[in-house]
């Protein structure tokens, strides 16, 4: 009799151990939930405290034409800046991972040079300003309730920091950039140069 | 009890399993943090560092074997609107460093990184940005621009030479590097690096500029 009291008591071991498996394999979040950014919430004039720096959100503007050093955009739905400055804390860093996400769902992840998405943010010295900008051409219709995430790294093996900014972007505005026929924009300086 | 002496072997080996797997996924430590920072410092003898280092890219391979010392760490003037007074970001401060190196002439050294370092470990690179340093941050910052010494040719596995027309480099030379550290700040060690994790780092007898708290800056 006790060898099937054993047979029995192993067979729901190992029963009970698969349960529990499975338990956590539905319970954990999925990688791409694991490993997200944390996000840190800002208005215009906040201050994000991230582990790379302090990222200031200043102002947000638009225009159907946007001029730049590097070349213009004429903008299909319409063109956005956003003005941010950014202080390195304990080594020179960049930001160079950008995504925009829309009151409607949109989504829009930010290229490099070249691209009609584009994040200019250079690492100055720590403790200096670096005066950055997030440049896109989107649809008007995604801008209400829109907001900016913005981090250090493209490929983050660290899951860092980033500041999600609240745009703040206002119908009112949407119409005035859609009236502006050009803007120019200075995409990235170092305070003082 | 019958059933814990019956499994005794393999209870016993739980915990060697266990470290096993634990060594195992150690590797990942070495990857993604051991290579990724300054870990492992170099020899400091009589005020002088000795970098050892390799380049390895698995098809071209060469040693990186020097020696340095710091001569002097000063900050630098800033006159602003002067003509030839250097333009330095608002909130920093220029400083100047001199280095004087010992190697063989055979042995590549281009390509190398310098920074400052302040007392609560921030790094300051001196590597031309947070002032108009023109070609400065190009320059090489660890052997003489004239006559660098031995370079690879970019994709190439053909063992590094000097350029044609190049002298070959001395076997002493001096260097000198600029960082722009935050006005008020001391910098307190130079570090020099080609490859993480190596580094070598000096410590630095420096002060700020007369009258400074409120320090001259850009």
């Amino acid at each position: 009799m006790r060898p099937v009291v054993s047979r029995f008591g192993t067979g729901a071991l190992v029963v009970a151990a698969l349960a529990v498996g499975q338990l956590l394999n539905e319970r954990l979040p999925e990688p791409k939930d694991g490993s997200r950014l944390f996000e840190q919430h800002v208005k215009m004039g906040e201050t994000a405290t991230l582990r790379t720096g302090d990222l200031t959100p200043r102002s947000v503007e638009g225009a159907m034409r946007l001029t730049r050093d590097s070349d213009d955009i004429d903008a299909q739905g319409v063109g956005v800046v956003v003005h941010f400055d950014f202080v390195s804390r304990s080594e020179a860093q960049s930001m160079s991972y950008a995504l925009f996400r829309g009151g409607d769902g949109t989504t829009a992840r930010f290229g490099s040079f070249g691209q009609r998405s584009v994040l200019s943010c250079r690492g100055a010295p720590p403790g200096i300003v670096a005066h950055c900008t997030a440049v896109f051409d989107i649809d008007p219709d995604s801008l209400a309730g829109s907001s900016l995430v913005i981090a250090p790294n493209t490929l983050d093996e660290r899951f860092d920091q980033a500041a999600t900014i609240d745009l703040g972007i206002s119908a009112a505005e949407v119409k005035r950039w859609r009236s502006t026929d050009e803007l120019d924009v200075v995409e990235f300086e170092i305070e003082g140069l | 009890m019958r059933w814990l002496r019956r499994e005794r072997r393999a209870l016993l080996l739980l915990p060697v399993a266990l470290i096993a797997v634990a060594v195992g996924a150690g590797s990942r430590l070495d990857e993604y943090w051991w290579d990724r920072g300054f870990h492992e410092k170099a020899a400091v003898e009589d005020g002088w560092a000795e970098i050892r280092d390799e380049y390895d890219d698995d098809h071209l391979t060469y040693p990186i074997r020097a020696e340095f010392t710091v001569d002097s760490i000063e900050p630098v003037p800033v006159v602003p609107g002067a003509l030839d007074s250097p333009t330095v970001a608002t909130g920093g401060q220029l400083w100047k460093a001199t280095l004087s190196w010992k190697a063989d002439p055979d042995v590549v050294l281009i390509g190398c990184n310098i920074a400052l370092m302040d007392g609560d470990g921030v790094r300051y690179d001196a590597d031309g940005h947070g002032w108009d340093g023109s070609d400065y941050q190009f320059n090489e910052k660890c052997v003489p621009d004239a006559t660098a010494g031995p370079r690879p040719s970019l994709g190439s596995t053909a063992k590094p030479r000097v350029l044609d027309g190049d002298e070959p480099r001395p076997e002493s030379w001096q260097t000198t590097v600029y960082a722009v550290v935050k006005a008020g700040v001391v910098p307190t060690a130079l570090r020099v690096w080609y490859f993480l994790p190596r580094y070598a780092e000096l410590p630095l007898d420096a002060e700020l500029p007369a009258g400074s708290g409120d320090a001259v800056t850009g």
